[in-house]
């Protein structure tokens, strides 16, 4: 049945005009850090780039750094692949049909997650190949071997599609608990402007484990030792764990 | 011949807060049966449906599918429309069927086709669910429901905001479902008559209460129309009725015989009855409905409620 389902979801984003105008701006955006030499999104600053020893033409690397440090912006953009994978679901009242498929509410849950996740995914992949190939198109040199380049792509777009996750998965709860596709998308607007804000005002050390963006762009630029690593993975992991299971809970016990 | 159980209700409750939705339900569904759930407004019809679907959560009482606990594998073999028919407004007619198809696993395409064709909305094959109108939104919610070949078709109002030929072609297409699919059928409606025309039995719902369950043969005894002749002498009108007319009657009381049909030359029966020495004192129309028969229940419930308190 999840399998169906994620079928049910894959059929109807496909034929969504949302996806292939969010995939549009996402190319556009990765299209311009790198034509444009700039960085952008929420926080990042030229000074970023500076920091990780960039050259002053960018090579390929450079650009793949860029786009990662530019990646914050993603977050908003794939506000859209919420909404129209589970949000649609419940403005459009269409669960009734879902639920009553023979699903269960675990399975409905988590290919939910896994869709977004996996949208997310080849969104941020397609992100980064498309700052690869605007920076051959405009010739630019490499920076280090190609293998070393397409795993770092690899890797950076699992980290980053992960940790964007978590915070989708929290909004998902967020959803359930309000019946609001508003609520839950604004929610997934201000969560890093809150996390960063209550990090300048009270400082607390911990803070640093469920601010998902900065976490990881900093795994993906290597800029987090490899002592601390896993204490992201982990939290993360167990927030998404705690988020399903009360979100399973929350929509076995809705008057739906 | 043994009758198959497809849902059983047992001792059902629900509460909202301290609003008592539902109040100990229990009754049953047969195979082939289409019951049909009566009820006001805010009696409990859609709680009941949205209980058995499971998108309320039951946790007083049982209920049964199949002979077996309701559980999501068994939601496999039902189909429903509760509340208003819900489709993706962006998509088609098709890709919403194709949708419901992938979801339940159903590969043949052909199916999809035959079944917009089989609740009429062919010609709107490629319309977006947005641009239809509510009727037609009916329809493509019967197509998604029906679809799997469910063995229980549940349909809350179904015939809410259709247009009298809607509710004609809708009446026959469940008929259709019934007969020829075998499909048993729960379906709630306000609008009495419709539900006469094609439920085989009736639950009465009031204030949460399933206060009476009847079969359509028995309504219609109990319910009984035709000609209600008041005459001085029952027993010898009834012998000429019985030898004249050949027409099934029933002796109501000492002065009353109701003959089943209003195929019947009134003037003609009053003079033969006055010729054989029958005082004639009226001749009237006795039409009884289901609203007559719900009317009367209510009140009885109402009567009974004011007594006792």
């Amino acid at each position: 049945m999840m399998l169906n389902q994620l079928r049910t979801d894959f059929y109807r984003l496909s034929r969504s005009w949302g996806i292939y105008i969010t995939l549009a701006v996402t190319i556009a955006y990765s299209i311009v850090i790198i034509v444009n030499n700039t960085v952008g999104g929420i926080m990042v600053t030229s000074d970023s780039m500076k920091s990780l020893d960039s050259n002053s033409v960018w090579t390929l690397k450079d650009g793949l750094n860029a786009s990662t440090l530019s990646s914050s912006l993603l977050m908003y953009l794939f506000i859209a692949i919420f909404v129209i994978t589970i949000g649609y679901e419940f403005s459009q009242k269409t669960y009734k049909n879902t639920l009553v498929s023979g699903i269960t509410r675990f399975q409905f849950i988590i290919s939910k997650y896994l869709m977004i996740l996996l949208n997310i995914f080849v969104m941020t992949l397609v992100y980064f190949f498309t700052a690869i190939i605007s920076g051959v198109i405009t010739g630019r040199k490499v920076g280090m071997s190609w293998g070393n380049l397409l795993t770092q792509t690899l890797n950076h777009s699992i980290v980053i599609a992960f940790f964007i996750s978590i915070v989708f998965g929290i909004a998902i709860l967020i959803l359930l608990a309000t019946s609001s596709v508003v609520i839950s998308s604004i929610f997934i607007v201000v969560f890093p402007v809150i996390i960063s804000v209550l990090n300048n005002i009270v400082q607390w050390t911990w803070l640093k484990y469920i601010d998902f963006f900065t976490a990881a762009v900093k795994i993906s630029l290597k800029l987090i030792p490899n002592s601390q690593l896993w204490n992201y993975v982990w939290v993360s992991l167990i927030i998404l764990f705690v988020t399903m299971f009360l979100s399973i809970v929350i929509i076995r016990n809705k008057e739906l | 011949m043994m009758t198959k159980t497809i849902l059983s209700v047992n001792n059902v409750s629900k509460k909202f807060g301290k609003y008592k939705a539902i109040d100990n339900v229990s009754f049953k569904l047969q195979k082939g049966d289409i019951y049909g759930l009566i009820g006001s407004n805010g009696a409990g019809k859609t709680t009941i449906m949205r209980l058995i679907t499971q998108l309320s959560p039951l946790k007083v009482g049982t209920i049964e599918l199949f002979e077996q606990k309701i559980d999501q594998q068994a939601l496999k073999h039902v189909g429903a429309i509760i509340e208003t028919p819900a489709s993706f407004n962006k998509l088609t007619v098709k890709q919403n069927v194709t949708l419901a198809a992938i979801q339940r696993g159903i590969n043949d395409k052909q199916r999809i086709i035959q079944i917009i064709d089989f609740v009429g909305l062919d010609k709107k094959i490629n319309t977006k669910a947005e641009h239809l109108s509510l009727g037609q939104k009916q329809r493509l919610g019967l197509a998604i429901a029906i679809l799997p070949e469910p063995d229980l078709l549940i349909l809350d109002e179904p015939i809410n905001g259709l247009d009298p030929s809607g509710i004609i072609e809708f009446r026959k297409l469940l008929l259709k479902l019934n007969q020829e699919k075998q499909i048993t059928i729960l379906i709630s409606s306000h609008i009495l008559t419709e539900l006469y025309q094609v439920s085989t039995r009736f639950g009465f719902i009031y204030n949460g209460q399933l206060i009476k369950e009847i079969t359509k043969q028995d309504l219609d005894n109990v319910n009984q129309s035709g000609l209600l002749l008041t005459v001085d002498n029952v027993s010898k009108a009834a012998q000429i009725i019985d030898e004249k007319y050949q027409n099934k009657f029933t002796i109501v009381d000492d002065n009353n015989i109701l003959i089943h049909s209003f195929n019947i030359n009134s003037s003609e029966l009053n003079k033969q009855l006055i010729m054989e020495g029958v005082s004639v004192i009226s001749i009237t129309k006795q039409e009884k409905s289901l609203e007559d028969y719900y009317t009367n229940l209510i009140g009885g419930v109402n009567d009974a409620k004011s007594i006792k308190n």
